[in-house]
């Protein structure tokens, strides 16, 4: 168990808790149509950070562990609470061990063609964004193996902290973040007079039930010298398995079957979506935004997503969909999986 | 006994006034813990060092209720009861049990169906919460949130009926390995009285 040092506690968790918080700027979800075309395209950098599928994991609320103290008390506890961590750390062990056969069936299946041509694809129809001369970086997230986190984890779920939602972070969720900043940073090293660049994260994983293959796209816009993006669009497509279990490595076992093909199937397919919805997120200005967003709009619930629908057309409805307590705000597509 | 269909699986059933009647249900994914004791009360310092005396218990116990009444256990226990017509659906309701929807956003507060199931006699039931809670005076219980959402009769915003069970546990958390069954046990029968408790209202 963690040593509590009650008096440090105390003076360390008040001092952290009224500690300013960094001024960012929260970057638009959107471009205005003037900002769009530059007198020299972007640079456009595709981020590959994984060698191999991700695990994820759903922890849900966790309950505070406070019956008294006050306000004081309640800092203090929860300035020394560990309790999420250790959650996400055997939540993910338990992920790594169901998904292994998947990972061993998928060993050698690139997802760099998929990814590059899912860009180019969205590059063509949107030729403001950047140069069609991909840079494409490669990244290996190491394996954590810090505190009991092993594994890897491209996705930070959020608990109820005491201050609004905190992440459940563990060793393996900021291994991926220093993988991704590295290659933010390689980039732009590359192209030190670029004005902006453009950059398009590509991550993929499972869900945490294994019911469904998930592809994650961050389109970022950077300009020169900034530390944060100015523009940041997320799409995800997901692919459902059929009549799923209850029971993880029997979901597992489906996917992983005949050396993977149908995983290998779906993550083909989600990325080649992610690529035929981006021109539209991309195309959206502020009043675009705003009215794909409008929850008056008519509204679907997908795969346990729920939001605006964007646009429907035989890949199935696009939503908008937010959680805010997992800070997530994203355009969703989900297709089924055939076997 | 309503037929058991997993997501996808669908098959209608004729119910007994001919329409084909639908019970999707969402189990949860949560498993939350809390011990609290005598500690708590004694102010500041109290608080602080129950919170740590607890955390490896706080751990264990979550880890074990995600684990022990998670959703297959959950649909499990369903399974033994006549789910339909406990919420008040008619004889020959199909049971659909669903993959868990994380975001509570969507569980709490989304009112339009959350399949894409178009049956005309189509309604929902969601497990919300799922907390243990060891308390200095209370003891050991068991608490479940539910939300239904009635469809029928062509309604598209469905009105929520939430509500809650609460009862004791004596054999969760077990002392020794060899306690896990009957605790497990412990655990599924408390739920389902739980569900009862809250499903009383629909008779």
């Amino acid at each position: 168990m963690r040593r509590w040092h009650v008096a440090a506690a105390i003076g360390g968790a008040v001092l952290l808790a009224w500690q300013p918080a960094p001024a960012l700027a929260r970057p638009d979800p959107f471009v205005p149509a003037e900002s769009r075309q530059l007198a020299a395209p972007r640079p456009v950098a595709v981020f590959l950070p994984q060698q191999r599928i991700a695990s994820s994991i759903e922890l849900g609320r966790i309950a505070f562990p406070a019956g008294g103290g006050g306000a004081l008390g309640a800092i203090i506890i929860n300035g020394n609470n560990d309790i999420p961590e250790r959650l996400a750390n055997s939540a993910l062990e338990r992920a790594e061990g169901w998904i292994t056969p998947l990972v061993e069936a998928l060993d050698g299946f690139d997802i760099t063609p998929l990814a590059s041509n899912a860009t180019l694809a969205a590059l063509e129809q949107t030729g403001w964004l950047g140069t069609v001369q991909l840079d494409v970086l490669n990244g290996e997230i190491p394996q954590a193996t810090e505190g009991g986190s092993k594994g890897v984890l491209v996705s930070t779920t959020y608990g109820i902290g005491l201050f609004g939602p905190a992440a459940n972070s563990n060793a393996a969720v900021r291994a991926t973040g220093e993988t991704i900043t590295a290659m933010e940073r390689d980039f732009a090293a590359a192209y030190p007079d670029a004005a902006e660049r453009a950059q398009v994260l590509w991550r993929y994983q499972m869900s945490p039930d294994f019911t469904q293959v998930q592809v994650i796209a961050d389109v970022t816009l950077v300009r020169k010298n900034a530390a944060e993006p100015f523009y940041k669009q997320q799409v995800i497509a997901l692919v459902r398995l059929p009549r799923p279990s209850f029971v993880e490595e029997e979901n597992v076992a489906r996917w992983a079957a005949n050396d993977g093909a149908l995983a290998r199937a779906a993550l083909t397919s989600a990325f080649a979506r992610v690529g035929q919805v981006l021109p539209q997120v991309l195309a959206l200005d502020r009043e675009g935004f705003a009215a794909a967003t409008d929850r008056r709009r008519e509204s679907a619930t997908v795969a346990g997503f729920h939001g605006p629908v964007l646009r429907r057309d035989a890949g199935g409805p696009v939503i908008w969909a937010r959680d805010g307590d997992q800070r997530f705000a994203a355009f969703v597509t989900a297709q089924n999986a055939s076997e | 006994m309503a037929a058991l269909l997993l997501a996808g699986a669908l098959a209608p059933v004729q119910a007994q006034d001919g329409a084909a009647c639908e019970l999707h249900v969402f189990p949860t994914v949560e498993g939350q813990a809390v011990t609290t004791g005598w500690l708590s009360g004694l102010g500041v310092i109290g608080a602080v060092a129950e919170a740590a005396a607890n955390e490896d218990r706080n751990v264990s116990d979550a880890e074990y209720l995600r684990d022990a009444l998670g959703p297959r256990f959950q649909v499990a226990a369903f399974q033994t009861i006549d789910l339909a017509t406990s919420v008040g659906m008619p004889a020959g309701t199909q049971v659909i049990y669903e993959t868990p929807i994380a975001d509570r956003d969507v569980t709490t507060e989304v009112r339009t169906r959350l399949t894409e199931s178009t049956a005309a006699c189509y309604a929902e039931l969601i497990v919300t919460q799922n907390l243990y809670a060891k308390r200095a005076i209370y003891g050991r219980s068991l608490n479940n949130r539910f939300i239904f959402k009635d469809f029928r009769n062509g309604v598209t915003q469905a009105q929520m009926v939430r509500g809650r069970g609460g009862n004791g546990l004596s054999q969760f958390p077990p002392e020794t390995p060899e306690g896990r069954d009957a605790a497990d046990a412990d655990l599924r029968q408390a739920f389902l009285a739980n569900f009862n408790e809250y499903a009383a209202r629909f008779q």
